[in-house]
C-alpha cells in the first residue's frame, strides 16, 4: 500500500472511531483503549434490538431504514442504515458485481429474501445503480412458483440470477425436471458457501457461470472474479483482520475473520467478528485487480448454516433449550440436505432427568422452542425450506447444571 | 392537464411499441381525449422485447394477471422519483412527515407497493422498517415489538388478520391501501388499535390519491395522476361529480406508459374545496365495474374469469353457482356445477388456484380454499 493510501486509511479509520465514540456501546467496550489495535472485538450485542439506542452513533431521526438479522426471537438483531450509508453500501456492492462481469445490459432476477431481511433490497439498490433491469422476486418455496418464474425469465430475457446456493440447488432441480428449458448466463450466489459440485451442475443445467459473493447482514464483503479464487474486497471500504481463535492475536495464517467497515455510519462496524475462518491473500490476482482476497476456510465451531443462508449459532440453541421444562445437558445436531435445496436438522437432546410419561408434551415444547429460536430460522421452517425433527433421550451419567454441550455434524452435500 | 404534459405524453406514446399498434396515427391528435384508452389486456400482452434498453437501471414489478401472462410494469429512475415524491406528498396530507417510525407491512418484492411506500416515507423524513407479510405471525409480532412503530402501513385484511400481534402502544396512525375499506371495517380496526386510519387509493398501474384528516374522498394531484371519469356505455368523458369508470394517466411510468388506462373502478371526482384546506381535487370510489370476489391482501377474482374457467373446462358455460364466505383470513370459494365429473372438478380447482400469482400465493398460505362440488 502506498504512503498516500496508508494516510487515507488512517484518516478514514480515525474519523470512524470518532463517530463511534458517540455510541455508548463503544465507549463502554473500549474503556480507556485509544488505539485501534487495542480495541476489544465487538460482539453480537452491538445490534441487540433492546439496546439499539446505545449502539447508534447518529441521532435516531437520521436512521432511514431498519432491517433485521437473526439474534434470538425475543431479541432480534436490528441493522440500521442512514440514507447516505445505504447509498454507499449500494455503490460498493455495485463495484463488486462489476467484478463478477455484471453490466448495464443485464436483466437480473433477485431470488433473495427481502424486508425485513437486508439481502434482497441491498442487491436491488446495487444492480439499479449498475444500470441493470432488475426483477425483485424473493425466495420461492414451491415448484409451481419456480416454474412460473422460469416463464418470466424467458419472456423478459433474464440472463442473471442472484440467489443463495440452496435456492440455486432448488432452481437446478426444477430445471432438470423440465428438461433444461431455462438458460441463465450467470448466477451470483450469496449467503452460503457453494461447493464445486453444485457450480458444475449449475453450469451443465443452465449454462451458467457461477460467481460467489461473501456478505453478512451487517456488511457486504466481497466477490469472486472470473478466476474464482477467493473474494476480492476493497481495502478502502473494509479493514479485514485475521486473528487467532483462542488468543485473539493477529495471525497471517487461517484465523477468525474480523471486519471494520470504513463506510458504516448508523452503527459503526469496528472489529466485528464474522464467525467465519479464513485468510487474506494480498498477492496480485491473475485477473489483474489489486484488491486483496479473502480465502474462506470454514465456519467457527458450533455454528452451521441451513437453506436460505440462515446461520444457526450455539448460543441461540442454548437460549431456546434453557427455557424447556426439562433440563437438557447435551444437544447433538445432524444437518443434511437434499437435491431440492431443503435442509434437514435433527436435534438429539439428552437429559439427566427421568423423562416419564409426558415425553410427547416435552417434545412439542422443545420443537416450539427450537423452531422459534431465531426469527430467520423460524421463517425458513415456516416456509418448509428447513425441516426439523427432535429426539429426546435420558442419559444417566450426564452432569446436571452444566452448560449445554452442543455438537454439530454437518452432512450437507449439495449447496455447501 | 398542461399542454406540456400532453406533449410529453404524446412523444412517449409515439415512441413506444410495447402495446402493438395502439398508438399508430396519434400524430394527428390535438385533443387528449382522442388518445385511445388502454385496457388490461394490452398491458398483459405488452411486447417487452421491443423495449430499448436504457443505460440506466430499471425495476420491474408485476401485477395480477393470468398465470402465463402477469402484467409487468417497468420503472426507470424518473418513474421512481415521481412515485417517491408523490408518496411523500401523501405523507404530508396525512400529517406524518418526519420523525415517525413506520412499519411497512406489505409485499416487499414482485409487487411494487411495499417498495414504493418505503421510498415515499424515507423521502418524507421517516424511519422505515419494511416487513413482508409472508412471514410467520409470531415473527411479525416479534419484529413489531422490537420496532416500536408509531405508524403501520398495510392492507386492511392484514391488519385484521394480525391484529393481536400488531397492536402496539406507540401506534397512532394506520395507513391502509389495496382494498376497498368498508366503514364497518374501518371502525373495527380503529377501535382495536386505538389509532386513526388514513386510506390511500392506488393500483400497480398508478398511484392515485390519499385521504386527509377529514376522510372524505382521496386527494390527488392531477400532474401526478390525471383522472378522467368515463361513461360506462358511451366511453365519453363525464363532468365533475358524475359517477363513471375511472381512467388514469400517470406521468410516473416512463417506460411502460399508462395513459387513459381504464381501471374498472366506479368513481367520481370533484374540485370542491376540502375543509382540510388543501386545494387538490378529490376522487371517491364506489366499487368495481364488474362482479368480483374480494379475497385477501387486495386480491380479487372476477366472476367472469371464474365463468371463463368453467367454460374452458367443460367446453361451454354449464349451469353453476358461485358463492364465497370468509372464515377469519381465509376465503372459501365454493362452486357447484351441474356436471360433477371428478377429473374436471380437479382441473377446475387447479385452474382457479393457479389463476394468477396472487391466488397461487394465497392458496399456498391457506388464505384461499377452493371447494368445487363439495370436494376440497
Amino acid at each position: 500500500m502506498s504512503n498516500v493510501n496508508k494516510l487515507y486509511m488512517v484518516q478514514k479509520t480515525n474519523t470512524l472511531i470518532e463517530k463511534a465514540r458517540n455510541a455508548l456501546y463503544y465507549r463502554k467496550l473500549w474503556g480507556s483503549a485509544a488505539m485501534f489495535k487495542d480495541f476489544p472485538l465487538a460482539s453480537k450485542d452491538l445490534f441487540d434490538s433492546r439496546k439499539i439506542k446505545e449502539s447508534l452513533a447518529v441521532n435516531e431521526d437520521q436512521v432511514a431504514y431498519y432491517y433485521f438479522s437473526a439474534g434470538t426471537t425475543s431479541n432480534p438483531k436490528m441493522i440500521p442504515f442512514t440514507e447516505h450509508e445505504w447509498v454507499g453500501r449500494g455503490k460498493y456492492r455495485k463495484e463488486c458485481y462489476e467484478i463478477a462481469t455484471i453490466n448495464k445490459r443485464d436483466k437480473v432476477a433477485i431470488l433473495l429474501p427481502f424486508g425485513p431481511w437486508v439481502a434482497g433490497p441491498s442487491a436491488q439498490t446495487a444492480l439499479f445503480m449498475l444500470g441493470c433491469t432488475v426483477f425483485p422476486m424473493g425466495l420461492l418455496s414451491n415448484i409451481d412458483e419456480i416454474r412460473e418464474r422460469f416463464s418470466i425469465f424467458q419472456k423478459h430475457n433474464i440472463g442473471v440470477v442472484i440467489t443463495t446456493p440452496s435456492f440455486a440447488q432448488r432452481l437446478l432441480y426444477v430445471n432438470e425436471m423440465l428438461g433444461r428449458e431455462t438458460r441463465i448466463k450467470k448466477i451470483i450466489t450469496s449467503g452460503e458457501y457453494i461447493s464445486d459440485t453444485l457450480r458444475e451442475k449449475l453450469h451443465d443445467s443452465f449454462g451458467a457461470t457461477v460467481y460467489s459473493s461473501y456478505a453478512s447482514s451487517e456488511s457486504f464483503i466481497g466477490i469472486e472474479c472470473s478466476i474464482h479464487n477467493g473474494f476480492h474486497f476493497d481495502p478502502k471500504q473494509l479493514i479485514v483482520e485475521t486473528i487467532d481463535q483462542h488468543t485473539y492475536l493477529p495471525t497471517r495464517g487461517v484465523g477468525l475473520l474480523v471486519i471494520t467497515s470504513l463506510v458504516s455510519e448508523a452503527i459503526p462496524l469496528i472489529r466485528y467478528p464474522l464467525g467465519d475462518l479464513g485468510l487474506i491473500d494480498y498477492a496480485q490476482c491473475p485477473c489483474g485487480r489489486s484488491w486483496p482476497r479473502i480465502i474462506w476456510e470454514g465456519r467457527v465451531q458450533e455454528t452451521f448454516k441451513v437453506s436460505g443462508g440462515v446461520k444457526v449459532h450455539s448460543y441461540q440453541i442454548r437460549e431456546a433449550l434453557s427455557k424447556s421444562h426439562i433440563p437438557i445437558c447435551r444437544c447433538k445436531i445432524e444437518v443434511s440436505d437434499n437435491e431440492m435445496g431443503e435442509s434437514f436438522v435433527v436435534f438429539n437432546l439428552y437429559t439427566a432427568t427421568e423423562i416419564g410419561t409426558q415425553k410427547h408434551v416435552l417434545l412439542e415444547e422443545l420443537s416450539s422452542l427450537l423452531t422459534n429460536m431465531s426469527i430467520d430460522f423460524s421463517d425458513v421452517v415456516y416456509h418448509k425450506i428447513v425441516r426439523m425433527s427432535i429426539g429426546l433421550m435420558y442419559e444417566e451419567n450426564a452432569k446436571k447444571n452444566m452448560k449445554i454441550k452442543i455438537e454439530v455434524l454437518d452432512k450437507q452435500k449439495y449447496a455447501r | 392537464m398542461l399542454d406540456s404534459d400532453i406533449k410529453t405524453t404524446l412523444t412517449r406514446l409515439k415512441s413506444t411499441k410495447i402495446y402493438g399498434n395502439l398508438y399508430d396515427g396519434i400524430d394527428d391528435v390535438h385533443d387528449f381525449t382522442q388518445i385511445p384508452f388502454l385496457d388490461e389486456s394490452r398491458i398483459r400482452n405488452a411486447d417487452f422485447g421491443s423495449l430499448k434498453k436504457e443505460d440506466k437501471g430499471l425495476y420491474v414489478y408485476f401485477t395480477s394477471g393470468t398465470t402465463s401472462k402477469p402484467k409487468a410494469i417497468y420503472y426507470n429512475a424518473d418513474s421512481i422519483e415521481y412515485a417517491t415524491e408523490y408518496l411523500k406528498w401523501f405523507c404530508e396530507i396525512e400529517g406524518i412527515a418526519e420523525k415517525e417510525r413506520v412499519v411497512v407491512l406489505m409485499d416487499q418484492y414482485f409487487w411494487g407497493v411495499g417498495y414504493f411506500t418505503t421510498q415515499g416515507h424515507v423521502r418524507a423524513g421517516n424511519t422505515v422498517i419494511p416487513i413482508d407479510t409472508d412471514l410467520p405471525r409470531e415473527v411479525i409480532g416479534d419484529l413489531i415489538k422490537a420496532s416500536h412503530p408509531t405508524v403501520i402501513s398495510s392492507l386492511p385484511s392484514v391488519l385484521i388478520e394480525l391484529k393481536d400481534v400488531l397492536r402496539s402502544p406507540d401506534v397512532k396512525i394506520l395507513e391502509t391501501t389495496g382494498e376497498l375499506l368498508a366503514k364497518q371495517t374501518r371502525r373495527e380496526i380503529e377501535t382495536y388499535f386505538n389509532a386513526e386510519i388514513f386510506d390511500a387509493y392506488g393500483l400497480t398501474e398508478g398511484i392515485i390519491g390519499v385521504e386527509c384528516r377529514f376522510h372524505d374522498g382521496y386527494h390527488f394531484l392531477p400532474n401526478k395522476a390525471y383522472l378522467e371519469i368515463i361513461d360506462l356505455e358511451t366511453d365519453k368523458v363525464l363532468q365533475e361529480d358524475k359517477w363513471g369508470e375511472l381512467a388514469i394517466t400517470t406521468f410516473s411510468h416512463a417506460v411502460t406508459p399508462i395513459t387513459r388506462y381504464k381501471t374498472k373502478d366506479i368513481c367520481k371526482i370533484s374540485q370542491k374545496k376540502c375543509p382540510c384546506g388543501d386545494k387538490s381535487p378529490r376522487v371517491w370510489v364506489k366499487g368495481r365495474n364488474q362482479e368480483t370476489i374480494l379475497l385477501h391482501e387486495g386480491s380479487e377474482l372476477a366472476v367472469k374469469d371464474l365463468e371463463a374457467i368453467i367454460s374452458k373446462v367443460y367446453g361451454k358455460l354449464i349451469k353453476h353457482k358461485i358463492d364465497f364466505q370468509k372464515e377469519g383470513s381465509t376465503t372459501i370459494l365454493r362452486i357447484w356445477t351441474i356436471d360433477t365429473d371428478a377429473e374436471k372438478t380437479k382441473l377446475m380447482k387447479s385452474k382457479i388456484v393457479n389463476f394468477n400469482y396472487e391466488t397461487m400465493h394465497l392458496s399456498k398460505r391457506n388464505k384461499l380454499r377452493v371447494v368445487i362440488n363439495g370436494e376440497v
